[in-house]
């Protein structure tokens, strides 16, 4: 049975008066079960988490003995605290202007890590459910060749019945689909075949329906949101629809017979829609296996998304041990023959998200990387506020001398004097907190566009938001207070009137500071440098291909395909053709920006040296190399001039490479044989290109001929200025005219390929944005510390300028601490970027040079910021008429 | 002592705890509220309400067996004194002479 959350039965126990506490703790884990039983634990939780926070009332809180001595003098403390902050507004303004953007900027980010890392953490049983990766070992290549997130058909339910510790599995088949329901069709992305046992492993709720019925052939489980997208309506339990499975065969009926909840963002399996698994076995055998049967399949199917929950307290490597052992007791046989070893791995289900990307992924996973990298912006935000805090509180301490003087004098204790500054950094911190709730009220919606995800339940039962805050409060008022308050203490009265200033630890102290945070400064500056170069480098480079102006649409689907296709297809382009709106049409199953599914094992026939590659596999029409603008290195491309232009491929250089030809004219007019027992004659070679940007490496790709216009993708090039919504029309009229039933489906290439970027385009938003927030708030206590330290040195420029001096000499003499500054912070923090970036970096095969510039532009950057900041003082300084100041003397 | 009024909730939780008999302890009568009135009441407010009326010497209360599901811990039982019982009965006598004197409202119960 699972307990009540730990940390807020402590809380509880904190605060709750001792006649109260065993009864109140003992009701609300009582109502806990009984909720836990009724709701489900979700609910139980989250009703105790807010049964816990509506106890702290008086009649239950028990009576705090306060230790200070006396509740006067903080009162007076405070009443100081508040006059300093009126006396000064300029001071206090910098403050805590510096302290609350620095709060917001990182409590808003800490919000968007915690969301990164909140995948799947609410399952039933999370740390001891698994999902089985399946490694692939080559025993020829010697190495791991494949590894995917899927494995074989028969793994479960097999593993729960063979392995003790294995208390529950399932599996399921990942597809997506048209349903189409009285003549209109819905295009669904995410459909499950699956057994009812998912719906227990990840808590599933049902709105209707019989869990049972997911084992029926022909039965239909749609998703909240989904039922009211088809049907307008959640109450559609018996409605029929036909479902076209894009991977698969005949259109089927199915019968709905339940609705779920709604799948939340943060889950790494979002399903639209399950059917029952048995209807896609039948399906199966229904077209059956060539001359296999279903027995002989079920240790070769290896699409199955498989998951086990083990029993508690188990050791997840023996467990991985077992499965394995398990699993070659069945596998041997084919692993011997095919010469490929496969292996188990055991993820944990909470790291799938941000730790996980192999093949099959359900979704394009998170980056572990940059959730770090932003957690130690964030870090370093509220690090810079606090170190303004202490410097401008140190720089002004000799303001304050004369009063600790008089206290001290008064018989004040080193303690009570330490009290009075933790209580105004308290103060300070309280103040910039309260501002920043309200600031993130009001920006918390263009944050959620900003990240492109609507994640934040940020005031309600949010508990690390609140958490957050009290940390901030906490360790910034211990941070911001202690050094000011060990400082001005530390003193006796004769040096705090005299030396105050000019201790060479202070002085010290508050370069060291300042130059951290020009070293934070700086080091943010050029990490932004370099993320904008990769990232334009990217988009700017050559990709090999020509995707401008490119209007993709997906083709009737294949399930919907009979006879007459290769005729509708045709007389579709002719007539798209005869537009003046569109230029050019190509068919293809592939186009730029796509990963490819179907890879296969190709060999050279009648090749002495049996050389063999596995290729990725695209088949398009005659006009695919002249649209899309390949660049060809050796023989031709595809040409309706060449009447024998059948059974003709033409290979890239990659491809060519892994064949064993370094010179791509040597494999012109030799014989390709696939695995699928088709063959082909190479009749050129083209050039590498970058199918999905410049993430990944180059991958081998071959292109047959294919003259009925099999492909999925039709791509045209339109005029994409005026008339674009006509043509989009046409388009549209025309193509359901020729198919019927098939939705209609469109993206424009280059924004479909550009998308790919997306995720770091985001990144480098909100590095660019955090970055100049983190400068900005140096920036603040730059002015705030410059007015200090050159009003000291005032007096100084008064006597020099009577002397004679210069106006570049007095220049010189109050900017060369904060050159020097730069020059180490520097030097300090250009290794530790050079670093990281090098980590960054490595998420890309192709990446950007590293530059001198991008170290030193910055340096350059915010030494000019720096001078900008103090100008307004320094010129001040420089021209104020000597006898004002010195007359005073 | 504070007065002896009874506030609303307070008059609803005796009214509870009366009606629960021996049974009656934080949880069942949140649960015996809940289903009888259809109010959500937080432990918060019910056993705040509880120590008032404790304070006022409406309700007597000791603590009962130690079960499983509390995980280990006591329960309090809470029963109704005779304080408590003449005040109910003085809150509903007082309410009954103000429904009187505005016959429009008067439901016709409670004639007596």
């Amino acid at each position: 049975m699972k307990q009540p959350p730990k940390f807020w039965s402590a809380i509880l126990e904190w605060y709750c008066r001792e006649h109260s506490l065993e009864e109140v703790l003992g009701d609300l884990e009582e109502s806990y079960h009984l909720n836990a039983e009724d709701y489900g634990l979700k609910y139980a939780r989250r009703t105790y988490i807010k049964e816990v926070l509506h106890l702290f009332r008086p009649k239950i809180i028990k009576k705090f003995k306060i230790h200070l001595t006396s509740t006067a003098m903080i009162k007076n403390y405070f009443k100081i605290a508040l006059r300093t902050l009126r006396r000064e507004p300029g001071y206090a303004f910098l403050n805590i202007l510096g302290l609350t953007i620095g709060i917001t900027s990182s409590v808003l980010i800490f919000q968007y890590t915690n969301f990164e890392s909140s995948y799947d953490q609410q399952h039933p049983d999370v740390d001891n459910t698994y999902r089985l990766r399946n490694d692939v070992f080559s025993v020829k290549a010697g190495r791991i060749t494949n590894q995917r997130v899927t494995t074989f058909m028969a793994v479960h339910p097999g593993v729960s019945e063979e392995i003790p510790e294995v208390e529950k599995s399932t599996h399921f088949f990942s597809t997506g689909g048209i349903i189409e329901t009285k003549g209109e069709p819905f295009r669904v992305e995410s459909v499950f075949y699956t057994p009812t046992n998912t719906l227990d492993i990840f808590d599933i709720p049902l709105l209707t329906g019989n869990k049972s019925d997911l084992d029926e052939i022909g039965s239909l489980f749609l998703s909240k949101s989904q039922a009211q997208r088809i049907f307008g309506s959640t109450d559609v339990i018996g409605e029929r629809i036909v479902f076209l499975d894009f991977l698969q065969g005949n259109p089927r009926d199915l019968e709905v017979k339940g609705v779920f909840e709604d799948i939340a963002e943060n889950n790494h399996l979002k399903a639209d829609a399950l059917i029952s698994m048995s209807t896609r076995i039948s399906a199966a055998e229904a077209s059956g296996f060539g001359n296999l049967t279903l027995q002989d399949v079920v240790w070769r199917w290896s699409q199955f998304y498989t998951y086990i929950q083990a029993v508690p307290g188990t050791d997840a490597k023996l467990l991985e041990e077992k499965v394995n052992q398990y699993m070659h007791k069945y596998r041997q046989e084919h692993d011997e023959r095919s010469g490929r070893n496969q292996s188990v791995v055991l993820q944990p289900i909470r790291s799938i998200h941000l730790q996980s990307n192999f093949v099959n992924e359900l979704e394009p996973p998170g980056n572990q990387r940059v959730v770090s990298f932003l957690k130690a912006i964030a870090f370093l935000l509220i690090v810079i506020a606090w170190i303004n805090y202490i410097n401008l509180a140190n720089a002004r301490a000799l303001n304050r001398a004369k009063e600790v003087s008089v206290r001290k004098v008064m018989g004040a204790l080193r303690g009570q004097l330490g009290t009075q500054f933790l209580m105004e950094g308290l103060l300070f911190n309280l103040i910039a907190i309260l501002l920043s709730i309200g600031l993130i009220v009001l920006i918390i919606p263009s944050f959620h566009q900003m990240v492109e995800i609507d994640v934040f339940d940020y005031m309600g039962q949010h508990q690390t938001f609140w958490l957050a805050y009290f940390g901030f409060l906490l360790v910034g008022s211990l941070f911001s207070g202690l050094y000011p308050t060990y400082f001005l203490t530390r003193k006796s009265i004769v040096d705090l009137k005299s030396k105050l200033s000019h201790s060479s630890f202070g002085i010290l102290m508050r370069k060291s500071l300042v130059g951290a945070q020009i070293m934070i400064a700086v080091g943010l500056t050029s990490a932004l440098f370099i993320i904008n170069s990769q990232i334009k480098f990217m988009v700017n480079h050559n990709l090999g291909f020509n995707i401008d102006q490119t209007l993709v649409l997906n083709s009737q689907p294949f399930s919907m395909r009979d006879s007459t296709y290769f005729s509708a297809v045709s007389a579709f382009r002719n007539t798209l053709l005869s537009q003046a709106s569109i230029q050019d049409i190509t068919i293809s199953s592939l186009v730029p920006g796509k990963t490819t599914f179907w890879n296969q094992s190709a060999r050279l026939s009648g090749d002495d040296q049996n050389r063999g590659a596995q290729l990725g596999r695209i088949s398009a029409d005659f006009d695919y190399f002249d649209y899309f603008d390949f660049d060809m290195v050796a023989g031709r491309s595809f040409s309706k001039e060449f009447k024998g232009d059948a059974n003709v491929i033409v290979v890239n250089k990659k491809a060519a490479e892994l064949l064993g030809f370094d010179d791509p004219e040597e494999i012109l007019d030799k014989e390709l044989a696939f695995i699928s027992g088709d063959s082909w004659r190479v009749i050129g070679v083209v050039d590498n290109f970058f199918q999905q940007g410049l993430r990944y490496e180059f991958s081998p790709f071959a292109i047959s001929l294919d003259t009925t216009n099999a492909g999925g993708f039709i791509s045209m090039r339109v005029n994409t200025g005026n008339g674009l919504a006509q043509t989009l029309a046409t388009v549209e009229s025309n193509f359901k005219e020729t198919f019927p039933g098939a939705p209609f489906d469109y993206f424009f290439l280059d924004d479909d390929f550009n998308a790919q970027y997306n995720a770091d385009r985001l990144f480098q938003k909100n590095f660019a944005l955090f970055t100049m927030i983190a400068v900005l708030i140096s920036c603040l206590g730059l002015i705030g510390m410059s007015t200090f330290m050159i009003n000291q040195k005032s007096k100084e420029v008064s006597i020099r300028k009577v002397f004679g001096a210069s106006g570049s000499q007095l220049f010189y003499l109050l900017t060369k601490d904060y050159g020097r500054l730069v020059l180490i912070a520097g030097i300090v923090a250009i290794p530790s970027i050079y670093y990281l970036s090098q980590q960054w970096l490595d998420n890309f095969a192709f990446k950007v040079g590293l530059h001198v510039w991008m170290f030193l532009l910055p340096l350059v950057v915010v030494a000019l910021i720096i001078l900008v900041t103090i100008s307004r003082q320094m010129i001040k300084t420089m021209m104020v008429n000597p006898a004002k100041l010195l007359r005073e003397e | 002592m504070k007065g002896s009024n009874l506030g609303e909730f307070q008059e609803l939780v005796l009214l509870t705890i009366m009606v629960l008999g021996d049974n009656a302890y934080g949880v069942t009568i949140q649960r015996e509220v809940l289903d009888r009135t259809g109010r959500k009441i937080t432990m918060g407010a019910l056993h705040s309400a509880l120590i008032r009326l404790g304070e006022k010497s409406f309700i007597t209360s000791q603590m009962s067996e130690a079960t499983n599901i509390r995980g280990g811990r006591r329960k309090r039982i809470y029963s109704i004194s005779e304080l408590g019982k003449q005040a109910l009965r003085e809150a509903n006598f007082t309410r009954q002479q103000y429904y009187k004197s505005l016959p429009e409202l008067d439901l016709g119960f409670n004639t007596k």
